[in-house]
C-alpha cells in the first residue's frame, strides 16, 4: 500500500468499515441489559435552563464583585478577573501556538506550530497548520483544507446539522471557544500564584495556577497541568499563555503568544464557500 | 426501557460501536468484544443520563472511550502487535485492514483516540475535542502527529514484508 495522504485516508475510512459484531455478543448484552437497564425520566429542558441561567447570574455577580474589590485595591496589579473582564472586549486576534511533546518511554520529541486568527463579532475561527493546511470554524460549518492533496480538497461539514451538542447558541458557544484558547477556563485558575516579573525591561503580571488529576476521575492518575499566563498590566490583555502537561508517559508544552488584538481581518480570510 | 426497546437500540448501533472499539483496539477482537459489551451495560444503565441533545452514536462512542481507556489503564502492559504473525493472504483489502492495525497499535493512545475519532470515525476536530475533553489545537495535533507516524510506520510494514 502506497503511503501518501489520499490513499491513507482511503484506507482508513474502509479500516474495519464492514466488520459485523459477533452474534453471541448480542445474546450476551440483552441477556444483562434487561436487569440493569432502568427507565429514562424525563426531564424538561426549561429546568435545566433555569438553573444554567442562575449559575450564569451568580458568577457574573460573583466575577463583578472581584474587579470592582480588585480594582479599587490593587489598581497597579490587576487581578485575574480584571484580564478576563478585557479580554472578553477583544474583538479580533491573532496569535501562534507552538506544541512540543515528549514520549518518556521513546525519548521521541517533536515540535509543531499552529497560526489562528479569529474574530469574535461574528465568532470565526481560523488555524493554519502550515501550507495553507487547516480549519475554518463558524457557528455553521467546520472547513477542513487541505491545499497540498492532489487534487487540493476543502471538506465542508455543517454544525448544526450533526445536533452533537447543546446548539442552543452556538455563537456564544464558538466565542466561548475561541476565547478557551488565549484565556484558559477559570476552573484552572481556583488557586492563582501571583507575581510581577520583568522581561526585556517591560513589567509584567504573570499568573499561574497548578492542577492535578484526583483519582475519582477517569484520567490517569499522575496527570499535571500547568497554566501560565503573561499579561500586559496596562491593556490586561495577554501577551503569553504557556501550558504544561505531565503524565507518565508524555510531556507536553503549549505556548501562545505573538497575539496581535483588534486589528482589522478580511472576511475572505473566514471564507465558508464549499 | 423494555427489553424490545433495548433490542432495538441495541440492533440500529452495534455495528457503529463494535467498528470503534475494534478501531480503538487496533483489530483485537476479543478487546473490542469486551469493551463493546462493558459500553452497551453502561449506556443502559446511564440511559437516564442521555437526555437526546447529543447524537446517541457520540453518546455510545464516548463512553466506549471510557471503558477503553480503563482496560489501558488496567493493563499497563503495552500492546505489541506481532507484526511477524501477519501472513497476508494476497486480498488487498485484507493486507490493508492488518497493516492498518499494525500500525495503529504502535501509535500513542492519545493521538490513536484522536485518529480514531477524526480520521476513522469522520469527527470534526472539535467535536473529537468535546468527546476527549482536550483543547481543538490539541486535536490537530495529535492528529497530524497520527498521520505523519502512521506515514512512517506503514512504510516499514512494506519494507519488512
Amino acid at each position: 500500500m502506497k503511503t501518501n495522504d489520499q490513499n491513507l485516508e482511503a484506507a482508513v475510512t474502509r479500516w474495519h468499515a464492514d466488520t459485523e459484531p459477533p452474534a453471541d455478543l448480542r445474546a450476551r448484552i440483552l441477556e444483562n441489559a434487561t436487569v440493569t437497564a432502568t427507565p429514562a425520566p424525563h426531564t424538561p429542558h426549561v429546568n435545566r435552563r433555569r438553573v444554567w441561567w442562575a449559575t450564569g447570574a451568580a458568577m457574573a455577580v460573583s466575577a463583578a464583585s472581584i474587579v470592582i474589590v480588585a480594582t479599587i485595591s490593587t489598581p497597579a496589579r490587576p487581578a485575574f478577573a480584571e484580564v478576563e473582564a478585557a479580554m472578553s472586549k477583544v474583538k479580533t486576534v491573532q496569535w501562534s501556538d507552538r506544541f512540543s511533546t515528549y514520549e518518556v518511554k521513546t525519548g521521541n520529541e517533536s515540535k509543531f506550530t499552529v497560526k489562528y486568527a479569529a474574530r469574535l463579532f461574528p465568532p470565526a475561527l481560523r488555524s493554519d497548520l502550515g501550507g495553507g493546511t487547516g480549519d475554518i470554524i463558524t457557528p455553521q460549518w467546520d472547513i477542513q483544507v487541505w491545499p497540498n492533496d492532489n487534487p487540493p480538497r476543502r471538506v465542508r461539514k455543517p454544525v448544526l446539522g450533526r445536533k452533537l451538542f447543546n446548539r442552543e447558541n452556538p455563537v456564544k458557544e464558538l466565542q466561548n471557544q475561541i476565547r478557551s484558547y488565549f484565556l484558559p477556563p477559570k476552573s484552572k485558575y481556583q488557586k492563582i500564584e501571583v507575581a510581577e516579573v520583568t522581561e526585556n525591561g517591560k513589567r509584567l503580571m504573570r499568573y499561574r495556577t497548578e492542577r492535578r488529576m484526583a483519582k475519582s476521575t477517569d484520567k490517569p492518575i499522575g496527570e499535571r497541568y500547568l497554566s501560565t499566563m503573561w499579561v500586559d498590566p496596562d491593556t490586561r490583555r495577554a501577551v503569553r499563555v504557556k501550558t504544561e502537561y505531565f503524565d507518565h508517559w508524555e510531556h507536553r508544552v503549549t505556548i501562545a503568544d505573538n497575539f496581535r488584538y483588534d486589528e482589522p481581518l478580511p472576511d475572505s480570510l473566514f471564507d465558508t464557500a464549499p | 426501557m423494555n427489553r424490545d426497546e433495548i433490542a432495538t437500540l441495541y440492533d440500529a448501533h452495534a455495528q457503529a460501536v463494535y467498528r470503534f472499539c475494534l478501531r480503538l483496539c487496533a483489530g483485537c477482537a476479543a478487546e473490542a468484544e469486551d469493551i463493546a459489551q462493558e459500553t452497551w451495560l453502561a449506556a443502559f444503565q446511564g440511559m437516564d443520563r442521555f437526555d437526546n441533545r447529543a447524537k446517541i452514536t457520540t453518546y455510545l462512542h464516548g463512553i466506549a472511550l471510557n471503558v477503553w481507556r480503563k482496560h489501558r489503564r488496567a493493563d499497563s502492559r503495552t500492546t505489541a502487535f506481532d507484526t511477524d504473525a501477519l501472513q497476508p493472504d494476497g486480498l488487498p483489502d485484507r493486507l490493508t485492514r492488518l497493516t492498518l492495525d499494525a500500525a495503529v497499535a504502535r501509535l500513542p493512545d492519545a493521538h490513536r483516540e484522536a485518529f480514531v475519532l477524526v480520521k476513522a470515525e469522520g469527527y470534526s476536530n472539535r467535536e473529537a475535542a468535546h468527546l476527549l475533553r482536550v483543547p481543538m489545537g490539541t486535536v490537530q495535533f495529535r492528529v497530524f502527529q497520527a498521520v505523519r507516524r502512521l506515514r512512517v510506520l506503514l512504510a516499514d510494514l512494506e519494507e519488512t514484508r
